[in-house]
């Protein structure tokens, strides 16, 4: 936790919400709901985001296509575009606040699109699920190739398309974990595109 | 010298002190963005509390031939007779307005291709006509790109063909044109037409002229943090020689059918970040703009407590984002802005175009015949209100 994010919580009277998580204190936690639900959004998901911290690191597992069952206490929120917004990331907040130590808290990205889950991940969220699919919302299936030029360029598509997902996390100075049909997790990294426009050498500033 | 830390950068900033380019590296490389966002929200309520302002306003793009190049742009015909090339007749842009009197727009937004075929008479009669139908709307009309293209192809100083604009009708200037400023990304994407210094030098003529104008950053395709970093410290060093810039839109590139098709766009995590650290570098600006038709309107929403304090308008027909793939409504009703705004938990206040209040809005209180969005697309993104 930032020295600036510590003052601010403190200012708000919200770092006894830490201290009550740490301490099991749930009674305490409970009657603090309240404060909680009135609070500022932006201080809310600041509170969450050290809880998710604190509890479980800054990795996201990722459920592309997979199972989702992979045991542990879960909350799955997701919902239709319209959902995005403001009371959807404070939702996040109060999941991950509310949620039993460790909890997974995983937002799906189908319907709120990967943009917004994205920042979820700074609300509290934990995990991302949902299936892959092309712009035009068509399911990638597993022999469809993606790619530019000549054909055996062509990668395939599930591939192109879990790096497009690992460049969403890393962006978010995450870290992507892919589970796999085998209940492991593999990490993806967000590979540099092949282009002749690849960013210049460092720029020597004024 | 030591590195700058979130913590000495919070103490800058606190103590009302300018940032440096290596401040500003530094926060671009910080991964807590909820602290960089809180730091920006400080700056943000500072200047302005919760006061969050938008428009009534209305796009229109009246020509899309270009002769530019520009890699980014999904928009340009680089030729009159290509497939999907369009010029509109004057009659044709003057109905834009014409049709809209019932509820008219205070600004119309005009920028276009560089239209090499068209008479210089063309946009002046432009301007007139829209005068014509609506004398008091502001006119925020051309690129810095197009002014200066304009200079060029009609054999003109800057100054003579901003002189014969405002005859016309022109009020102010859009910030669109500055993409990056450095050399060594502009020379890439865009290589034919106003350099960053040429785009800086209209404004710098404009802002003596008395012209109020904006400012914009294309970012997220090829250029580097430091260039990002480079192109805030050139503006605001112009802001600080004219004080002429009203406000800075940090615009997101969007990929689909352009040459850099094969980049990835920007991530909302680098708008909310781009959009923080312009609020704290760009000391010396009054408004930084979440320009929603980029970002989309719900990203935009939670911007306003990442710097941002203006929303910009309801747009009506956007069309050169849309080219490019953005997936947001082409226009939004006044209501929807004012209940982005409200649900953000800001306070919602109309302005016209140099920022003067047109409607501050009470706590609750909803604008008559509001709650209906305008399009198929809209509906995708935002609830509909009872």
């Amino acid at each position: 936790m930032t020295p600036l994010v510590e003052r601010a919580l403190s200012n708000a009277g919200l770092l006894v919400v830490l201290d009550a998580r740490a301490s099991g204190d749930e009674a305490h936690l409970a009657a603090l709901r309240p404060l909680l639900e009135s609070a500022d959004w932006m201080l809310l998901g600041a509170l969450a985001d050290v809880v998710r911290d604190r509890e479980v690191g800054r990795a996201v597992r990722v459920f592309a296509n997979e199972p989702l069952d992979h045991g542990g206490a879960c909350i799955d929120l997701e919902g239709p575009r319209d959902d995005a917004g403001i009371p959807f990331l404070r939702r996040v907040a109060l999941a991950r606040v509310f949620s039993p130590v460790n909890a997974r808290i995983r937002v799906g990205w189908d319907g709120l699109g990967l943009e917004f889950a994205q920042v979820a991940l700074s609300f509290g969220a934990s995990e991302l699920f949902g299936a892959i699919r092309f712009k035009d919302g068509e399911l990638v299936t597993v022999d469809a190739l993606l790619g530019h030029g000549k054909k055996s360029r062509l990668e395939p598509a599930q591939l192109v398309k879990r790096r497009e997902i690992a460049r969403f996390l890393t962006r978010a100075r995450r870290t992507a974990l892919f589970a796999t049909a085998d209940g492991t997790f593999e990490e993806y990294t967000d590979e540099p595109v092949a282009t002749d426009l690849a960013p210049s050498p460092e720029l020597a500033l004024p | 010298m030591t590195a700058p830390t979130l913590a000495t950068i919070t103490t800058k900033v606190h103590a009302g002190e300018r940032l440096t380019a290596d401040d500003a590296l530094a926060l671009f490389l910080e991964p807590d963005l909820l602290a960089i966002g809180q730091l920006a929200n400080f700056v943000r309520e500072k200047r302005h509390g919760d006061r969050t302002f938008f428009n009534k306003n209305m796009r229109v793009e009246v020509t899309n031939v270009c002769m530019a190049s520009c890699l980014f742009c999904s928009f340009a015909k680089l030729e009159a007779h290509m497939p999907g090339a369009h010029t509109m007749s004057l009659d044709e842009a003057w109905r834009e307005l014409e049709t809209r009197m019932d509820d008219p727009p205070g600004e119309i937004h005009v920028v276009n291709g560089l239209h090499p075929g068209l008479p210089f008479s063309y946009y002046e009669e432009l301007l007139k006509g829209y005068k014509r139908i609506k004398p008091d709307v502001h006119l925020k009309c051309f690129t810095g790109v197009e002014i200066h293209f304009f200079a060029q192809h009609y054999k003109m100083t800057v100054r003579e063909v901003l002189d014969r604009l405002v005859l016309a009708g022109l009020d102010s200037l859009p910030g669109g044109g500055a993409e990056i400023f450095h050399p060594d990304v502009r020379k890439r994407i865009s290589d034919d037409k106003a350099t960053g210094d040429e785009w800086l030098e209209v404004h710098r003529v404009a802002h003596a002229m008395g012209l109020r104008s904006n400012a914009t950053m294309l970012y997220g395709h090829v250029e580097t943090f430091e260039h990002r970093v480079d192109h805030l410290l050139k503006l605001r060093e112009l802001q600080d020689e004219t004080k002429g810039f009203q406000a800075f839109i940090p615009l997101a590139f969007h990929p689909d059918g352009n040459g850099m098709k094969n980049l990835p766009a920007p991530t909302a995590v680098d708008d909310l970040r781009t959009l923080s650290i312009s609020r704290l570098v760009l000391d010396n600006f009054d408004h930084i703009k979440a320009y929603w038709v980029s970002s989309t309107p719900k990203i935009a929403q939670v911007a306003l407590r990442f710097g941002a304090d203006d929303m910009d308008g309801t747009i009506v027909h956007e069309t050169i984002y849309h080219a490019a793939g953005s997936t947001s409504p082409q226009g939004l009703l006044y209501g929807d802005l004012v209940r982005l705004i409200r649900e953000a938990g800001r306070t919602p206040v109309e302005r016209d175009t140099l920022y003067n209040v047109v409607r501050e809005f009470a706590p609750n209180e909803v604008p008559e015949g509001a709650m209906k969005v305008r399009d198929r697309k809209a509906q995708k993104h935002l609830a509909v209100l009872p």
